[in-house]
């Protein structure tokens, strides 16, 4: 029985969009709890996966090291399955959409208009990224993914700012073009891949991927599907030079779904390039590891500094958010144990770091309707335990010893750097700017002579603390013991470097 | 040469000829009475091949019928028989691009292939051998012909009508 | 005489909806037309007895001496067909009475334009294959003039008639070409005898047949380079009849010519370089045309240009390997439904707004009828290929299909003009959801409508949930 969890866990808020469909729409509370009860149950069974979770397994090319897998034929005339299943990489990642997902129903609280549409597409969301996650079937992870766009795209064009129907609209299509890239590659790998979607499978014909004498358009065959998914996996990290969907996105959106955005939505790009890229080419990996690394380390100086030109609070978080993707792009690209684990970590980390930035903006921006940066001052003064908050997020951010970001950055570089000693040192210059344009904002939107326009701006409520409360403890946990959520993928990562490596 | 391919050629050539003819003259009622000679000169194809029924055939419905109604339509409808047709330019440089390319497609093939002869003897009449088709291997086509002049009648029928209740 | 080969059951559908057509005709003729209000339920009993057949066939012996087969694919485009009938004919109907059209000559125009279709899916001789395009076409250029009071759906007839017949000449011409030099009007045996005279001369009369009956074919279906009547016909034509001409009489077009490319297997090298060409070139130029229209019939014209390309390249790629035609057949019932519903739900939409198809109708559906503008979006993203719809495993097929028989290059052409079509798909999403309506007031579908869109919608859904429903049934019927 045991191994319906994931299924459950997928689809109950599936089941949660159609019973709000069938509610009446005048009754706000009643479709706000509805949508929490049926977000609840995720988060319940994903503590207890979590729980439960085998920590000696192995997972990724292994099937016995899968846990709460789960084998259905689905399409049998092309061997599509229902095929799910976590391990190690998908566990944490399982772990944080299910909380985030919980978390944002109640940062959606103050959505007004069209409640029911909201919260069924959010859980609809939810869906497909819980699916995305624990798919191990090619095609049902190329369905889930999709399934993903549609409701971001209603989400964001829907309840977005003022250019939302633009940044909706370019995020569909940029995700969008780099996922049917993904469908042509898929393809290919069906026919030489032994008639299979199935990824453990196809992890298996990695040799013969790689095999120099296959060729496709004339080029060599693993080398022109590895860029074909590592283009689509880029656009949604977002690696530079694709990353411009990202700010427009994130800009409009409404809070908690730059949340979903930013913490979980972002991840997909690195998750698959760990689940799907890397070891089933694990070749081309090697080869273009060293670009990868480079891509990373433009993404966190451009990210940062980017991000320290900005006048506006929430791109500068959104840009933030570039930079941080870069270490998990350079600690990846390391192809070392501490460099995967520090990836990995730094994925989860992340998540929730980024989710209290953007929950953090929007109890600003409800109360002042605007997010510039200069035009607020002194509201440490005004607004204490928010600032207090604030400032755990932030500094969290810079990666500043005792919080989780910290670890997984040192991670990162302690990886990198047994692989480019160069591009280390480069990257850590990352860290120079991001506590210069982290450290300015706080300046001038918390220290300073207080605006007198906010002077009485409301403090932050409980409803609100709730959101953020348990991801702070979470981030301080972590910065002290990462274990608990180390350990669940220490197996695997260390295996993906071993198969990338040893190839 | 024998008289059986002299015969031939002639009626190929009156039938190409009196085609062109139809094609070409602008005045509708010339087109319709040259329509004639080219149905006449398949006709005699039919016999020379020795499809003797079906050379009856379109003697009796292409001439007797189908064309003699075309004449009837120009002569009665006023302003018809007089009606000259032109086609424009261009339309007639694609025309002539489109033709001469089927025409040297059919050519190509004309003279390449190498036609093989069956040595089955004709034969005498084609007549029962016609019928017996209908009612057996060609059961379905004749059936599907028939909902098609059905389809064809009503929909003429109630174009015609229309065009009159709207006067 | 022998009439062993008979076996009429095989024809029963067919018989069905041509005897519903004659039916209808003779009491429209018996009542002097005052009963025409209930023919309406003699056509949809007749529809109905066929599809309950096809659905569970008595028989699948072929039929009138080998013309008429059993096969899936003639079952899976029979289905097709009626489908799509049910689906248009209330519509079709309604639209008739609104406008004081005869309803009679409609109905029966349309049974026998199906009769027509389904004959050409079943066909199994080219004489048989002729006359059933002969039999839809020529139906549909009387409906698509009769439907009409304005001149552009006149123009529209003349339009269609004239290109239908150029199509009918070359097709015909072919097929001459092709039997004489085959010794067969089999399309089974064509195979068989066109290898016997190839490297002999004959076989460059066969090839100029191919050619010529591929040429009437691109027509038929409205591929480029003849394409050009599609824009004007479609939208000039009432969208019921427009309905019908898109779905049904191209699902039929696809299911006929499959199996002649399917035959011509042997000569693939032929004609595979020449349908690549031209379904690359339609999907390119559909999509791109679609893309740019402001008028939302005409999107969906240009837009069904751009699937007979990815079912040309369906058909080339199944057709070259030999293989059986099952995802031209998946692609085409999901592409039927959701195009008949799109064309219905565009004339109400137009009907209660500008009253020419403008996309700007649809600004603020969503506040006049948020169910509506919920199911256009899935519809049209069903057409757009996104998963889980149904529209994605057609896709996957056609492009897994193209992949496997060695064209990846058309492949990854077809996937990234299907962005371009999700693109053109989605102008007419975001104004429904994204604007403000230019005109208030609620915006009532009647309970025929409701069921066509509901039932579209829920077909997509499930088609794309479940793609076995529909490929094992086609497989189970006709085996």
């Amino acid at each position: 029985m045991e191994q319906w969890v994931l299924t459950l866990m997928t689809f109950v808020p599936l089941l949660g969009a159609a019973v709000i469909t069938f509610l009446p729409k005048d009754q706000h509370n009643l479709i706000r709890w509805t949508a929490a009860a049926f977000a609840a149950v995720p988060l319940l069974l994903a503590f207890w996966v979590w729980q439960t979770f085998n920590r000696a397994g192995v997972g990724v090319d292994d099937l016995a090291g899968f846990q709460y897998v789960v084998k259905l034929p689905w399409i049998p005339a092309y061997n599509i399955e229902y095929f799910i299943g976590v391990d190690g990489l998908s566990a944490p990642m399982v772990l944080l959409t299910a909380l985030l997902s919980f978390l944002c129903i109640f940062a959606s609280w103050g959505i007004s208009k069209q409640l029911k549409g909201y919260f069924a597409l959010f859980l609809l969301l939810e869906t497909g990224m819980m699916g995305t996650f624990v798919s191990l079937d090619f095609i049902l992870f190329y369905v889930f993914w999709e399934v993903m766009l549609l409701p971001m795209y209603f989400l964001i064009g829907i309840w977005g700012g003022p250019r939302r129907e633009y940044a909706a609209i370019k995020f569909f299509l940029y995700t969008l073009a780099g996922s049917v890239l993904m469908l042509v590659g898929i393809l290919a790998l069906y026919f030489q891949g032994g008639q299979t979607f199935s990824l453990i499978e196809l992890m298996a014909h990695a040799r013969d991927f790689a095999n120099p004498a296959l060729t496709i358009f004339g080029m060599n065959f693993a080398k022109v599907l590895f860029v074909a998914f590592f283009i689509g996996f880029a656009i949604k990290v977002p690696v530079w030079p694709f990353h411009t969907w990202l700010p427009d996105a994130h800009v409009e959106a409404p809070t908690a779904i730059s949340v979903i955005l930013a913490g979980v939505l972002l991840k997909m790009g690195t998750y698959g390039m760990m689940r799907i890229s890397m070891p089933i080419f694990p070749g081309a990996m090697q080869d273009f590891a060293f670009a990868i690394a480079v891509l990373g380390v433009i993404n966190i100086l451009y990210g940062a500094y980017c991000a320290m030109a900005q006048e506006d609070l929430k791109k500068l978080v959104a840009y933030s958010s570039v930079s941080h993707m870069g270490y998990v792009m350079l600690g990846m690209a390391a192809l070392t144990p501490q460099g995967m684990t520090g990836a990995a970590l730094q994925m989860f980390n992340h998540g929730t770091i980024t989710a209290m930035m953007f929950l953090l903006v929007g109890v600003v921006y409800d109360r002042a309707h605007h997010r510039q940066i200069n035009g607020f001052g002194g509201l440490g003064a005004v607004m204490p335990v928010y600032t207090g908050v604030a400032m755990l997020a932030f500094f969290a951010s810079m990666g500043l010893p005792g919080l989780s970001g910290f670890i997984a950055e040192v991670l990162v570089f302690l990886g990198a750097f047994q692989s480019y000693k160069w591009l280390t040192f480069l990257s850590a210059l990352g860290i120079i700017l991001t506590a210069g344009y982290l450290l300015w904002m706080i300046k001038r939107v918390f220290l300073g002579p207080l605006n007198e326009k906010y002077k009485d701006m409301p403090e932050i409520n409980a409803r609100e603390l709730f959101t953020l409360v348990p991801i702070g403890l979470i981030v301080i946990y972590l910065g002290i013991y990462p274990i608990p959520v180390m350990d669940l993928m220490d197996g695997a990562t260390e295996r993906l470097v071993t198969l990338v490596t040893s190839f | 040469m024998d008289i059986k391919t002299l015969l031939e050629l002639m009626f190929g050539l009156l039938t190409v000829a009196s085609a062109i003819w139809v094609a070409f003259t602008p005045k509708l009622l010339h087109a319709g009475f040259s329509l004639l000679f080219t149905f006449f000169g398949v006709a005699g194809l039919y016999v020379m091949l020795g499809a003797d029924f079906l050379a009856a055939v379109q003697v009796l419905v292409y001439i007797g019928g189908i064309l003699v109604l075309l004449l009837f339509g120009i002569l009665l409808t006023t302003a018809m028989p007089t009606a000259e047709l032109t086609v424009g330019g261009t339309r007639r440089g694609q025309g002539l691009a489109l033709g001469m390319l089927l025409l040297g497609l059919l050519l190509l093939a004309v003279f390449r292939a190498g036609w093989p002869l069956s040595m089955n003897a004709l034969p005498e009449t084609t007549a029962s051998d016609i019928g017996k088709g209908f009612m057996t291997t060609w059961l379905l086509p004749f059936e599907v012909a028939s909902i098609l002049l059905l389809g064809a009648m009503l929909g003429a029928l109630h174009l015609a009508r229309r065009a009159g209740e709207d006067q | 005489m022998d009439f062993s080969g008979l076996n009429v059951a095989a024809l029963l559908p067919e018989l069905l909806v041509s005897g519903g057509g004659l039916l209808v005709m003779a009491l429209h003729a018996a009542f002097r037309g005052r009963q025409d209000r209930q023919l309406v339920w003699v056509s949809l009993a007749s529809v109905v007895a066929a599809l309950a057949f096809c659905l569970n066939p008595l028989t699948v012996e072929p039929g009138y001496f080998g013309s008429a087969l059993s096969d899936p694919m003639a079952f899976a485009g029979r289905i097709t067909v009626l489908a799509a009938l049910v689906l248009l004919l209330p519509g079709g109907v309604a639209y008739a009475r609104s406008r004081n059209l005869p309803q009679a000559e409609y109905l029966s125009l349309s049974l026998f334009a199906a009769t027509g279709m389904m004959a050409l899916a079943s066909a199994g001789d080219l004489i048989v294959l002729f006359l059933a395009v002969e039999v839809l076409s020529i139906s549909l250029y009387c409906l698509a003039g009769l439907m009409g009071e304005r001149e552009s759906s006149r123009q529209a007839a003349l339009t269609y008639f004239l290109a239908g017949s150029f199509a009918s000449g070359f097709l015909l011409f072919g097929m001459a070409l092709l039997s004489g030099s085959a010794g067969t009007l089999d399309i089974a045996a064509l195979g068989t005898g066109l290898a016997r005279v190839s490297g002999t001369g004959t076989q460059w009369v066969a090839l100029g047949g191919v050619v010529l009956m591929i040429a009437g074919l691109l027509f038929k279906v409205g591929a480029v380079p003849f394409h050009s009547w599609v824009a004007e016909v479609y939208s000039g034509s009432p969208t019921v009849v427009t309905a019908f001409m898109s779905t049904a009489a191209k699902a039929a077009a696809f299911a006929g010519f499959g199996r002649v490319l399917l035959a011509l297997g042997s000569v693939s090298e032929a004609w595979v370089p020449l349908v690549g060409i031209c379904a690359g070139a339609t999907m390119i130029l559909g999509n791109f045309t679609a893309l740019v229209q402001g008028n939302f019939k005409r999107m969906l014209a240009f837009s069904s240009v751009a699937h007979a390309g990815y079912l040309l390249l369906g058909l080339m790629a199944v057709g070259a390997a030999g293989e059986s035609l099952e995802a031209v057949i998946f692609y085409l019932l999901p592409y039927v439904l959701a195009n008949a519903a799109l064309f219905l739900v565009a004339a109400k939409v137009s009907q209660a707004g500008s009253g020419n198809y403008k996309l700007d109708d649809y600004k603020g559906l969503a506040r006049r009828n948020p169910w509506l503008a919920g199911l256009l979006a899935l519809l049209l993203l069903g057409l757009a290929g996104m998963p889980p719809l149904a529209g994605f495993m057609g896709k996957f097929m056609v492009f897994s299909a193209a992949v496997r028989a060695g064209h990846t290059g058309l492949a990854v052409l077809g996937i990234l003009t299907s962005v371009v079509a999700v693109f053109t798909y989605l102008r007419p999403v975001v104004y429904a959801w994204f604007h403000e309506p230019e005109e208030s007031g609620a915006l009532n579908l009647d309970g025929g409508l409701a069921f066509v869109v509901w039932v579209a919608g829920a077909g997509l859904l499930l088609l794309g949930l479940w793609p076995r429903l529909w490929l094992d049934l086609c497989a189970g019927i006709g085996v």
